[in-house]
């Protein structure tokens, strides 16, 4: 939606300065209730288990939704109705509700309880019919018009996933294919390099330097090795094969896959078996890709935190780092596919953590990004406690 | 037949079937280069190896085709699939076929070398059964750093 077309529905819902005047004072009744009409919004929908699940960061979660809430429907009602800062401000919401997979009728529910709760309020307040009517009908007007330019840019966002989604699977079948294609000169060029080495070694060389650049060779192999298997994961979009997972472990083993000392992490799994259904490999592969990360960004000095407990319907685990955190300028593209920060990084690491924890029902987030990153991932638990843990496979 | 203390290596790359017989060379034996499976079939006819180290993908017969022709044949030789290609359909059909593991690309040498080790030092007492490896064979090289 573009101002003029803004102006356009404004027109077909009525919507003119006098709504706009109507509206502010209907805002002096009503400001000092809103955080109520919120937090019984909120109590309505939060019931919903899809909703539930994009709340499951607990209190502080909850607290920045109904600030975001209390935010936009003051906003509704002081106005301006108009101009683009209005219009961007309400395709940002639309955005947010297609990147949380809202269900579009969640709108419709949504919009219809605060309509509701300011009706009753005008109702209330207002004993003179003719005021009462005209404010009503403002109400009623700019619910409207909110719900209009939510649903249309709810649209059109979906529309531009679409065609993000159909380009990277194009893309992710052709990387597919040509990372199969690159494995087998990488399997010649591995098998060479050792063989230089053992030759060397049989001619009685000594010398640092050839062992120095066939380690790097080597080191370079497997990096490729990587890179190419991170994007077949991510092309490939394996289902989760679930099972109960005990979480310690992924972490042991993704801590030894790195060659990071014990050292430099601190943990603190509250629950004392954390447990979680996830696909081991897929799981572990999050936890390398994670852990990776906050080891590039604390260099030599620094320390990890993998901290992680039980909440709600599922597991969270947060993982901290004490290194110089994030860009404000690059915090909402960092999980893209190929975005990347790092001089040596290929941009697949947090956008693969993004799918295996999308496909397994859960979220991932940053949730903090100065002065050292904390990364947040959230798994929903369909089995029982952490003591009734049977098929508990390491990854 | 001839009774060999031979690996067979089964790649149509050339370059990399080479590499492999001279890693075995290091360890003492040698390697006999097939370039597919026909090829393959036309050598163990001639000669009774040690074990096969097969690429998946070949002209023609794929690898594991060549491992249960040699099972419709009789002829019971310790294989090893490799592949660019790894996947849990791919495991489980060299598996069935009784193969004894299954090798992502690029390889992990020193496990490679491990296997080739474990023939040669049980090719006397017999071959391995399928799945009794010295890895788990559901386990496929695929993740390094």
């Amino acid at each position: 939606m573009n101002p003029q077309r803004l102006d356009e529905v404004r027109n077909c819902l009525g919507i003119d300065e006098t709504t706009t005047e109507i509206l502010r004072s209907f805002f002096d009744v009503v400001k000092d209730g809103i955080p109520g009409i919120i937090d019984e919004f909120c109590d309505c929908i939060i019931r919903d288990p899809l909703i539930l699940r994009r709340t499951n960061g607990g209190e502080l979660h909850l607290h920045c939704l109904k600030q975001s809430l209390i935010g936009w429907l003051n906003s509704a009602l002081l106005g301006p109705h108009v101009g683009r800062p209005y219009l961007e401000s309400r395709q940002r919401i639309g955005k947010v509700h297609v990147q949380i997979e809202l269900p579009q009728e969640m709108m419709f529910t949504a919009m219809n309880c605060i309509r509701s709760r300011l009706l009753v309020i005008v109702l209330q307040t207002f004993n003179d019919a003719k005021q009462r009517n005209a404010t009503i009908l403002a109400v009623n007007q700019i619910l409207d018009l909110e719900l209009t330019l939510m649903l249309e840019s709810y649209r059109d966002q979906q529309q531009e996933q679409l065609k993000t989604n159909e380009r990277l699977a194009t893309i992710g079948q052709l990387a597919a294919s040509i990372g199969h294609e690159l494995r087998n000169p990488l399997g010649t060029i591995e098998t060479s390099v050792y063989l230089v080495a053992q030759r060397l070694e049989k001619l009685g060389v000594q010398d640092e330097g050839v062992q120095r650049h066939v380690d790097k060779a080597r080191r370079q192999v497997q990096l490729c090795s990587k890179i190419i298997n991170d994007l077949l994961e991510l092309a490939r979009s394996r289902p989760p094969q679930l099972q109960i997972v005990d979480v310690e472990r992924v972490v042991d083993e993704a801590l030894e896959a790195l060659g990071l000392p014990e050292t430099v992490i601190k943990r603190k799994l509250l629950a004392p078996k954390l447990t979680v259904m996830a696909d081991p490999e897929q799981l572990r592969s999050v936890f390398v890709n994670l852990l990776e990360n906050a080891r590039d960004a604390i260099g030599s000095s620094g320390t990890l935190e993998v901290e992680g407990f039980t909440v709600k319907d599922g597991t969270a685990i947060w993982i901290r780092d004490s290194g110089p955190g994030i860009a404000p300028s690059d915090q909402s593209r960092i999980f893209e596919p190929l975005f990347t920060t790092k001089a040596n990084g290929n941009g697949l690491g947090l956008a693969l953590c993004q799918r295996i924890v999308k496909a397994h029902g859960g979220t991932i987030e940053l949730e903090r990004a100065g002065t050292g990153a904390c990364f947040r991932f959230w798994l929903p638990q369909a089995l029982a406690k952490d003591s009734e843990m049977t098929n508990v496979q390491s990854a | 037949m001839v009774q060999s203390n031979r690996f067979l290596v089964v790649d149509d790359n050339r370059e990399f079937a080479q590499d492999l017989c001279e890693l075995l060379e290091l360890e003492g034996t040698h390697g006999v280069i097939a370039l597919d499976a026909e090829e393959a079939l036309e050598q163990l006819e001639r000669e009774s190896f040690q074990g096969i180290f097969t690429d998946l993908r070949l002209p023609g017969q794929s690898g594991v085709d060549l491992i249960e022709e040699l099972n419709r044949r009789g002829l019971s030789v310790p294989s090893v699939v490799m592949t660019a290609y790894a996947d849990e359909q791919v495991v489980e059909r060299a598996q069935s076929a009784g193969a004894i593991d299954v090798l992502s690309k690029p390889l992990d040498i020193e496990r490679w070398l491990a296997l080739a080790r474990r023939l040669m030092s049980t090719s006397n007492s017999g071959p391995p059964n399928a799945g009794d490896s010295a890895t788990p064979p559901s386990s496929v090289s695929r993740e390094r750093l």
